[in-house]
């Protein structure tokens, strides 16, 4: 193997060797990093459902022109039966809420002393199993989220974001006074309903909590289908938004897929959504980089050994009639790979790891709740690009070394 | 092991315009058989195809009309089975006309090169043999840097260092003194001796003094 070696050994240029050790060092450090990172992101949102603001998701159908179109004839634009059941078989949708809405005219009535305010109003129910207010039982056990048609009371649930709206976005800059939760509790106002039967219907309607998780003003669910069987000429409509509870333990992944598919939105944050797919691009244009370097470099040695080979064509003609079979000739060349091969991936999982820990330590600060995956899986990359690159360069040469013969 | 080599109505291409009575040849377009432990001479003027009958023989080339069978004990063609590299470190060896050694290696490395296929024998042989044949201060220049007549004996020393069933030998003293060529018969009768092959030398009138079963004019 000696003398083997001594013979095939001339010719090789090592400048060309090392333009390709640097160029592909560069390559596949870039890649290594670029699928530990891209693991360790799909790993963590696995983990945490990125994209997904907490346990429970609102979401709605986007409204096109076509919709808009289409709701002048009275189409409907909701989720029917088949959505409803294909989300439901979703692995991380615990139960889904179907939002209701009132189906009559609606007004609210202020009235301070002599003043009376009137305005439109909306109001929506959801199944109480949503509803992120505490709903205890009132001091005479009576229930406190009910309420019947019949009935001239009924407790309402605003968002929290309303009444912050109103205390920092307007009544400060009108010189209104500021309401605290506590006073908006303690006065009732007036709602007006009125419908197919064209008689106004009161009630007092008495806040009786503040809501982070819904942005409507609800009211008890049996109250609003009693309201809308007395009020309303329409046969029951399609929900236009869905609460969803989401699983603990259960990847988001397939979830965020499919609601990506459907083009469903997630009402309210989305950022996350929209840094998770930065994120995605960010890795896919750094692999996308070290693939074209690593495959530039791979060429490259490729094109350095096709050379060496042919310069040493005389050589391996000789060696092959004496004796040597095309395998035994390949050794050497394949021995230089492999050296190469070992070298450009061992020092490329190095720099990854190392550039890597760096990020790690950076991104911690950020992400107390991030833990990252295991070290092995950049060496088991490294492992698995190693193996297809090396037997991809052995089997060219010894294909080459064939051919001439 | 191949026990006979059988030619039927082999002609080269490059003759085949030529009537075989132009070519009045006792090989080409013949039916012949080479035996082991036969010796053949093959004599013939320059561009006669001394070298292609060699290459044909050896299965380096197959631009030829007609047949060759390198067949075994059972009649099987034994080049047709098994790979051409295990044939000729096995069973066929061949002394180039143009001796085909590796400048770089020395006279002892480009013997021990072949010999490390088959680990026939000895360095210590080896370097013996070379020095037989006048190399004894050459043994570890480059080959390189030899004359013709020396790199024809490394050649040689080549030849004879693998088991073999047949051996050709391309014109293997046309630049060597007569006591060498002595030296080399001998050393060739020996190795014959122990391998029992078939030798087939192709000379144009500078003969090795071997001796042979048949002389046959190309």
């Amino acid at each position: 193997m000696k003398l083997l070696y001594s013979i095939l050994r001339h010719n090789i240029q090592y400048t060309q060797i090392l333009g390709f050790l640097v160029a592909n060092i560069v390559g596949a450090t870039i890649i290594l990093f670029g699928i530990q990172a891209l693991s360790d992101y799909q790993s963590y949102k696995k983990q945490n459902g990125i994209g997904l603001p907490n346990n429970y998701i609102v979401i709605t159908k986007p409204v096109s022109n076509l919709t808009s179109v289409g709701s002048l004839w009275g189409a409907q634009h909701g989720f029917d039966e088949q959505e409803l059941e294909d989300i439901q078989n979703i692995g991380a949708v615990q139960s889904i809420g179907c939002f209701e809405s009132a189906q009559c005219n609606v007004y609210g009535i202020i009235t301070i002393g002599d003043l009376s305010l009137q305005t439109d109003f909306f109001l929506e129910s959801v199944p109480t199993q949503y509803i992120d207010v505490p709903l205890t039982p009132t001091s005479d056990n009576e229930e406190p989220w009910s309420a019947s048609f019949e009935d001239k009371k009924v407790p309402v649930i605003v968002p929290r974001n309303y009444l912050n709206l109103y205390n920092y976005g307007y009544a400060s800059t009108h010189g209104l006074p500021l309401l605290s939760e506590a006073l908006m509790t303690s006065f009732p106002f007036e709602l007006e309903l009125s419908g197919k039967d064209r008689r106004p219907h009161y009630y007092q309607a008495q806040v009786i909590g503040f809501s982070n998780r819904l942005n409507t003003i609800l009211v008890p669910q049996d109250f609003l289908q009693d309201v809308n069987n007395h009020l309303s000429d329409h046969t029951r409509t399609l929900p236009s938004r869905l609460i969803i509870e989401l699983a603990n333990n259960e990847s988001k992944e397939e979830l965020l897929t499919f609601l990506e598919q459907k083009h469903y939105m997630i009402e309210g944050d989305s950022t996350s959504l929209k840094m998770q797919a930065v994120v995605y691009s960010l890795l896919f244009v750094a692999i996308g980089i070290g693939i074209i370097i690593s495959a530039l470099s791979f060429y490259l040695l490729l094109i350095s050994i096709m050379l060496l080979l042919e310069r040493n064509k005389e050589k391996i003609k000789n060696l092959y009639e004496i004796g040597y079979a095309p395998r035994k000739i390949a050794s050497p060349y394949q021995r230089l790979v492999l050296l190469l091969d070992l070298m450009v991936w061992g020092i490329s999982s190095g720099l990854a790891y190392w550039i890597y820990q760096i990020c790690i330590s950076i991104v911690s600060k950020v992400l107390a709740d991030w833990t990252p995956i295991p070290i092995a899986y950049l060496f088991v990359s490294t492992a698995i690009l190693f193996t297809i690159l090396y037997l991809l360069h052995r089997w060219i040469i010894i294909r080459k070394i064939n051919r001439m013969l | 092991m191949i026990d006979r080599i059988v030619l039927k109505n082999v002609i080269p291409q490059y003759l085949r315009e030529k009537s075989l009575t132009a070519l009045s040849s006792d090989v080409w377009g013949q039916d012949l058989v080479i035996e082991r432990d036969k010796s053949y001479l093959i004599l013939a003027e320059s561009g006669r195809g001394k070298t292609s009958l060699c290459s044909f023989l050896y299965g380096t080339r197959q631009d030829f009309e007609g047949a060759i069978a390198w067949q075994d004990s059972e009649g099987q063609n034994v080049m047709a089975t098994l790979p051409r590299t295990d044939i000729w470190k096995e069973s066929i060896s061949i002394m180039f006309q143009s001796m085909q050694l590796f400048p770089e290696l020395s006279a002892v490395n480009n013997v021990l090169l072949k010999n490390a296929l088959t680990d026939y024998r000895s360095e210590k042989v080896i370097r013996q043999q070379l020095s037989e044949l006048g190399l004894a201060t050459k043994l570890d220049t480059p080959v390189g840097q030899l004359s013709m007549g020396q790199q024809q004996r490394v050649a040689f020393v080549r030849l004879i260092c693998q088991p073999a069933d047949f051996c050709l030998l391309d014109e293997p003293i046309s630049h060597l003194d007569m006591d060498n060529a002595h030296i080399m018969c001998d050393m060739l009768k020996e190795w014959q001796n122990e391998e029992h092959c078939g030798i087939i030398i192709t000379s144009i009138g500078h003969t090795l003094p071997y001796p042979y079963d048949y002389t046959w004019n190309l």
